[in-house]
Order: structure tokens, then C-alpha cells, then sequence
């Protein structure tokens, strides 16, 4: 007797020689329901205690991959007015409730993850409830992030620049207010000091990045570098690393102009 | 009209197909719920909205281990009834 499975198994590094079951193996296919009724399906999952966070985690990642647009790619304003506001309020309502059931757990779903859907929140002008909780979401599991989670384009048609400095910005903020009431006085190698030492770390490297763009004000460079304590950097080397791309680029660009 | 009057009426077998073919079903569940969409009110307060719901969250919760000996164990089972009355 030969039993087939009925699930669908397609994502990218799933080995086909595997042959247990895998623990989502149930995600895909109740990602092809109604948010209402797939919030139906999660939450009575919830409440029985029995599945990780991580797995309902993974759930939601499958299911927010599968209806929401993609966070890196750049929508020019043309096309974000075509969208219908059918599409865009039901994007919204995906998203918000999305939101709603992240486990309370750190670590249920990944900084990466909660940073993407940050910046479609904001794209999508999601509700303010929404874009606080995944900014202190997101701020809880800063030290886990790498700076290509923290690159996301800015949506808002007004701005010239290409870097969504503004939701960082948010997002380090939530982290600092946490970081300094935890730790009021940091001692040398102490579990906050090596908190606050990544996230200067990170924040440099993230700054080195960003400095490319030449339309970003300098003002929000500057007010970025500068939320971060003292302690936060060993040495400068990072920062003024940035400061000189910033600065290399701004002549090059000048001089450009001059010869035009 | 109810089985007390005519037996076989259309709604207990539409209530046995139910059972066995739909909730026994992974992927059928899940069309099925998704097709309640179009008709809420109806799906409802049948009841078919939360014995689909049911019937997947069921099936999610229970270990794959669990799933492949139930399965060899009613294989078995009809093994059994095959030998016994067939």
C-alpha cells in the first residue's frame, strides 16, 4: 500500500532526501486561507500550549511571504496610486492582524523578519498600534540583526533618498529607552555593555552603508550617530570610516557638478 | 424532513460525507473552509466553519510519529476484519 501525502512541500532548502516529517509541514497549506479564518486556525493552535513559538512563528512567516508585497523591492510612487485601495486595505488588515499573533516569546520569529514587515507596515500606512509594537519588537532582538536586515527602502514618495533612515532611527530609540533603564550604570564586560557594544558595532557598519547615498541629509546621519551612548564605541574607527565615505562621495558629486 | 418519517434522507448522507470524506481529509478541510468564505452566514451557524477548524487544528497537533503508527495500526486493523468477515 502506498500512502502520498498531501502536502505541499516547495520552498527553497527543503531536502527531498528528508525523511521524517518536517515539524511545519502543515504551514503552507493553511497559508491558502482567508487571514480571518487562518487567524482562526493559529489562535486555537495557541491556545493549547502545545506547538513552540518558533513553529507559529514560522507559520505566520510562511503565510505573511505568501500575501504581502516584498519589502525590498521599490515601489515608485506611480504604481503605489495605481494599486487599488481594495488590495492596499486588505494588505493592511493581512498585516495588522499578522501582528496581533506574534508569540510573546523573544525570539519566536527572527529581527529580520520583524524588521520587513515594519517597512511594509509603513509603506502601507498601517495603524500606529501596529508600527509601535514592531518597533519594540524589533528593538527587544536588535543585537540579532546584520545590517543588510536593517537596509530597507524608504517608501514615501517625498523623501529623495533611497535608505529608510527614519525607521532605524525609531527602532534604536526603542532599544536605547530599554537599554537605559536595564542598565543604568554598565560595567566592563557585563551582559550590557556587550549589548550596547554590538549594537554600536552595527550601527557604524549600517551608517558606512547608508553614507553612499547621496540624497541622505546629513542631519539624520548625525542624529543616528549621535543616539548612541559613549560607551556604545571602543574606538571611532567605524564612525569615521563613515564620515569619510559620506564625505568622499559628497566631493565626488561636487565635483561632478563643477565639470557639468 | 427528518429520518423519523423516511430513512436516507438526503441530509444524513450529505452529514456522513461530511465526516468521513471532508474532516477525514487534510487538504479537503482546508478547501472546504476556504469555500465557507462565500457563504459565512450559512457555514456558521451549520457549524462547518468550526468542525473544519476543529479538524485541522487536530490533525496540525498531532505528532507525525503518532500519524504513521495510527495509520499501520489500521492497516492492520482491517487486516483483521478482512480475515474475519470477507
Amino acid at each position: 500500500m502506498q500512502v502520498t501525502w498531501s502536502y505541499t512541500y516547495t520552498r527553497k532548502g527543503f531536502s527531498k532526501q528528508q525523511q521524517s516529517v518536517p515539524k511545519d509541514w502543515w504551514t503552507e497549506d493553511i497559508s491558502d486561507l482567508d487571514i480571518d479564518l487562518f487567524r482562526c486556525i493559529i489562535i486555537a493552535i495557541k491556545s493549547t500550549y502545545m506547538l513552540p513559538p518558533q513553529l507559529i512563528g514560522e507559520a505566520l512567516h510562511v503565510y505573511a511571504c505568501r500575501w504581502l508585497p516584498d519589502a525590498t523591492k521599490i515601489t515608485p510612487p506611480e504604481s503605489s496610486v495605481s494599486q487599488t485601495d481594495d488590495v492596499a486595505e486588505n494588505h493592511r488588515k493581512i498585516i495588522e492582524i499578522i501582528v496581533t499573533m506574534i508569540p510573546a516569546d523573544k525570539g519566536s520569529v527572527s529581527v529580520g523578519f520583524l524588521l520587513r514587515l515594519l517597512s511594509i507596515a509603513s509603506h502601507l500606512g498601517a495603524s500606529t498600534v501596529t508600527k509601535t509594537e514592531l518597533i519594540r519588537r524589533s528593538s527587544l532582538q536588535l543585537e540579532e540583526a546584520t545590517v543588510s536586515d536593517l537596509l530597507f527602502p524608504t517608501h514615501s514618495s517625498s523623501n529623495q533618498h533611497y535608505y529608510d533612515i527614519d525607521l532605524v532611527a525609531a527602532v534604536l530609540d526603542s532599544f536605547l529607552l530599554l537599554w537605559r533603564r536595564t542598565s543604568p550604570a554598565p560595567i566592563e564586560n557585563s551582559q550590557s555593555m556587550r549589548s550596547i557594544r554590538k549594537i554600536g558595532k552595527l550601527i557604524d557598519t549600517y551608517l558606512q552603508v547608508v553614507a553612499r547615498d547621496i540624497n541622505l541629509p546629513v542631519s539624520k546621519v548625525l542624529s543616528v550617530a549621535e543616539a548612541l551612548p559613549d560607551i556604545a564605541r571602543k574606538d571611532h574607527d567605524d564612525l569615521y570610516k563613515g564620515i569619510n565615505i559620506y564625505l568622499k562621495v559628497k566631493n565626488y558629486m561636487q565635483h561632478v557638478l563643477n565639470i557639468i | 424532513m427528518t429520518e423519523a418519517v423516511e430513512k436516507g434522507n438526503f441530509v444524513l448522507k450529505l452529514e456522513s460525507f461530511f465526516n468521513s470524506c471532508i474532516l477525514e481529509g487534510w487538504k479537503d478541510s482546508i478547501v472546504t473552509l476556504q469555500t465557507t468564505v462565500k457563504l459565512t452566514e450559512w457555514s456558521e451557524n451549520l457549524g462547518i466553519v468550526r468542525r473544519c477548524v476543529d479538524s485541522i487544528v487536530e490533525k496540525i497537533l498531532t505528532p507525525p510519529p503518532k500519524v504513521n503508527k495510527s495509520l499501520t495500526e489500521a492497516i492492520s486493523f482491517f487486516h483483521e476484519i478482512e480475515k474475519k468477515y470477507i
